[in-house]
């Protein structure tokens, strides 16, 4: 086992929140993957394309060792990571790539994948990860999409309770292209999950609707950024949550607009829905604008099922454990409306 | 970054008087030992004070600079003078005070304040309280409003004793050390259970030295049932070297006891200051902030509201101004114990010139503080392109049974307003500062009128030149 240092807030706050980090038990050593310490060296020229030079202001950006191609959970993802699979998609089309892993108990799962859109192209990527037993999952997704391109990306997981799934994510947005990205944490008490949209293009869009359920005494940890760069860019992040039981979650997301994004909208929301006396639900939505002339906004909402509702459902012979089951359903269901059917 | 920048603007708070050597007695800059122990001995110390100074020194000497927030490398102890004493007495008449003194005072507004709108003025110039008064029917209600050195001499020493940074430990950060080691000034409020003090008590810090540090403590109990207004204000002339503020205010405020404290800071923009206000609510308890921050080179300041009784409450209404050569990072933290307590923040940040403005809260509910509810909300106004705005609010909840709710906003001026209100006659210049105004009035809107009107001419003169 080795540690891993993931989820890195943008800019630093208070270190006794403990919230600047996560530090994570991974399987194995890090270090020896073929993205090098150097960092993401793929085997394509996309994602080894520099980024913008950042202004540098203390305590904000940049903070962490410098990434090419950002992701999520961060530089050290990219050292852990196994073998580099890369799609070039060139093609437009309707069904999407699909890719199912059945884990086995003892799994220890790494994979990499570069996805390359070409320009105007129209596709979709699905990721759906089950599991028996004991194991780990460690999966990273960096996309880069050229102008006009549109790509969906959807990942499911519903790993055993006893997995460790680190599910990282990062995109480059090029001219007026569009990414959306739907994900579902249902399964492995242990998740990592991070993404990190770079928006370089001019109305380029992005949009990542994620759903969580935590229960007993699982963890969940997110790092969500969405970076605009680009004139009239824009973002939506929605989180859909329940914590059950001791079930612990820690959501980072950010709203990042930089110099250049002119008009540039954001958008990020959080509703959790708290269902375990002894949960914990920790946040931290941030948004940072260096930018004028931009629209952001954030909106977190934390609470149980109110009385009035409870009382009502009850009094159509729906008793409080069914509600709840309703209530989650529901949570879910804003997300995997997203999905288009067929895929789950 | 670090470097205190000259910035020509006109401000009625930047006049500065020339402190003549043998008007003042001063120690020598930087933090040792023999330092405290002069401090203390000028101070007529009681020996457990002087102990708690020289803790305190050991603390700050064993704790590091914070690396999460602006940079404060500009910043040397080594230079900064912690003590400088006008040479004459705390009086209660005006006319008593040294002429110059007292003439920075009068351009402050002080004297007049205090005939039109005040219970009480405690007036502190560098690093000692030289005049204060307090009115008898507020006395006649038992309320105590002194110095601090009068109250940790007199027959409040058990009081302040018991009480005198156990709210803010030394051991908190290292300007609560430092502040413990060298603090001097300040006020010491007591409201008897049931006192009711219509109007406000001030205290009002005038920092004149260059190169100097003011450390006051502000220790205020409100006893049972309750209720006082307490204002704030501080101001310094701008010099082109560090100055700096690590004051303390330590708020306890009783069983169903009310507080409302109102500053409205207005640091010279070479003043670091890395202030701490912190408060303690009890059963039913409601602790009231009211916030405007303007001046300084760097600011770190988030007051603090620990609901530890059922049922208590409290509010921060808090508008921040960072122009050029500005890096405020403001916020506040609430930290729900009791069970159905309840708390609401909101606040206001303007960028402007350059300027680097940073919101940063936290939120937390405690296992036991169950049916408790919170709300944040948090705007922010980018003026221009070359400024940075950034809101970094945390929450932390362990209970299913609170509600929490946070809203963060961040946008600019609209064109559609501006262009509105030119065509009806007003200046661009005019229609911005009016937008302004309109955006920091949850703040103003709580403030005494007197205090209101400023704080917009502040907004003004910060759009204006800013």
């Amino acid at each position: 086992m080795s540690e891993m240092h993931l989820n890195h807030l943008p800019v630093l706050t208070w270190n006794k929140l403990k919230m600047n980090e996560s530090i994570a038990e991974v399987k194995g050593n890090h270090g020896d993957g073929p993205c090098g310490p150097s960092g993401p060296q793929g085997p394509s020229p996309w994602f080894s394309e520099e980024s913008p030079e950042e202004k540098v202001i203390a305590c904000k950006i940049p903070m962490y060792r410098e990434q090419a191609f950002p992701t999520g959970l961060g530089a050290e993802m990219d050292e852990y990571l196994g073998a580099v699979e890369v799609l070039e998609i060139n093609e437009s089309s309707k069904e999407p790539v699909k890719q199912e892993y059945k884990l086995e108990d003892g799994a220890d799962f790494r994979k990499a994948i570069y996805i390359h859109v070409e320009k105007g192209v129209e596709a979709s990527f699905v990721q759906i990860f089950t599991g028996e037993g004991k194991g780990q999952a460690a999966v990273s997704v960096k996309v880069y999409l050229e102008e006009d391109a549109k790509f969906h990306l959807i990942r499911i997981q519903k790993l055993a309770k006893d997995y460790t799934y680190l599910d990282d994510m990062g995109c480059r947005l090029m001219d007026r292209a569009k990414m959306d990205y739907t994900s579902v944490q249902l399964g492995a008490g242990t998740v990592y999950a991070g993404a990190y949209a770079d928006q370089w293009g001019y109305e380029s869009e992005f949009r990542a609707d994620v759903a969580y359920v935590g229960e007993k005494d699982s963890l969940l940890d997110f790092n969500y950024v969405d970076t605009f760069r680009g004139r009239k860019s824009k973002g939506v992040m929605r989180f859909e949550g329940v914590l059950k039981d001791n079930a612990r979650k820690i959501m980072r997301d950010t709203l990042d607009f930089r110099n250049g994004a002119v008009d540039a909208e954001g958008d990020e929301e959080e509703n959790v829905l708290t269902l375990g006396k002894d949960m914990v639900n920790r946040a931290i939505p941030m948004i940072l604008g260096e930018e004028e002339k931009i629209s952001g906004r954030h909106a977190h909402t934390s609470g149980k099922l109110s009385p009035d509702m409870l009382f009502y459902m009850e009094s159509r012979g729906i008793n409080a454990a069914e509600a709840e089951k309703l209530m989650i359903d529901a949570k879910l269901k804003r997300v995997t409306d997203r999905i288009p059917e067929g895929i789950i | 970054m670090s470097d205190i920048k000259e910035v020509k603007e006109p401000s009625i708070y930047d006049f500065r008087d020339e402190e003549r050597d043998e008007d003042f007695y001063k120690v020598d800059a930087g933090l040792t030992e023999d330092i405290i122990r002069e401090i203390s001995k000028e101070k007529h110390d009681p020996e457990w004070m002087l102990e708690f100074r020289l803790n305190a020194l050991k603390v700050y000497k064993e704790m590091e600079i914070p690396d999460w927030g602006p940079p404060i490398d500009g910043l040397d102890l080594n230079n900064i003078v912690t003590y400088v004493k006008p040479k004459t007495k705390m009086v209660g008449s005006w006319d008593e005070v040294p002429a110059d003194i007292k003439n920075a005072f009068e351009k402050l507004g002080i004297p007049q304040a205090e005939r039109e709108a005040l219970a009480g003025v405690g007036a502190q110039y560098d690093s000692e309280i030289v005049y204060h008064n307090v009115k008898k029917e507020v006395e006649d209600q038992g309320v105590v409003y002194t110095d601090m050195e009068s109250a940790i001499t007199g027959k409040y020493e058990q009081m302040v004793k018991d009480h005198f940074m156990k709210l803010v430990p030394v051991n908190d950060h290292k300007f609560a050390a430092l502040h413990g080691a060298v603090w001097s000034g300040g006020s010491f409020v007591y409201a008897p259970p049931g006192a009711k003090v219509e109007i406000p008590l001030q205290s009002y810090f005038r920092l004149n030295a260059p190169g100097a540090g003011q450390f006051e403590h502000t220790l205020i109990i409100v006893d049972e049932g309750a209720d006082v207004h307490f204002i704030e204000g501080c101001s310094a002339p701008k010099y082109n070297i560090a100055n700096l503020h690590a004051g303390c205010v330590e708020l306890f405020v009783g069983k169903n006891a009310h507080l409302r404290y109102s500053t409205i800071e207005n640091w010279s923009k070479n003043m670091y200051n890395l202030n701490t206000k912190r408060a303690i609510c009890e059963e039913g308890g409601t602790i009231e902030w009211i916030s405007g921050s303007f001046g300084s080179h760097v600011s770190y300041l988030y007051p603090t509201s620990i609901l530890k009784g059922d049922h208590s409450h409290s509010e921060f209404t808090g508008v921040t101004f960072a122009g050029a050569t500005q890096n405020l990072d403001t916020g506040a933290k609430v930290i729900h114990i009791g069970k159905h307590t309840s708390s609401f923040i909101d606040t206001k940040s303007i960028t402007k010139g350059g300027g680097i403005n940073t919101y940063r809260s936290s939120v937390e509910i405690r296992p036991t503080a169950l049916y408790s509810k919170a709300s944040v909300n948090c705007g922010s106004l980018m003026i221009d392109s070359e400024s940075r705005s950034d809101t970094v609010p945390a929450m932390d909840i362990r209970t299913d049974t609170a509600d929490v709710g946070h809203e963060a906003k961040i946008g600019r001026i609209s064109d559609d307003a501006v262009f509105y209100m030119m065509s009806r006659g007003m200046s661009e210049a005019a229609a911005k500062a009016m937008i302004v105004s309109g955006f920091a009035s949850p703040v103003s809107k709580e403030l005494p009128l007197e205090y209101a009107a400023e704080m917009n001419n502040l907004i003004k003169l910060e759009m204006e030149t800013g």
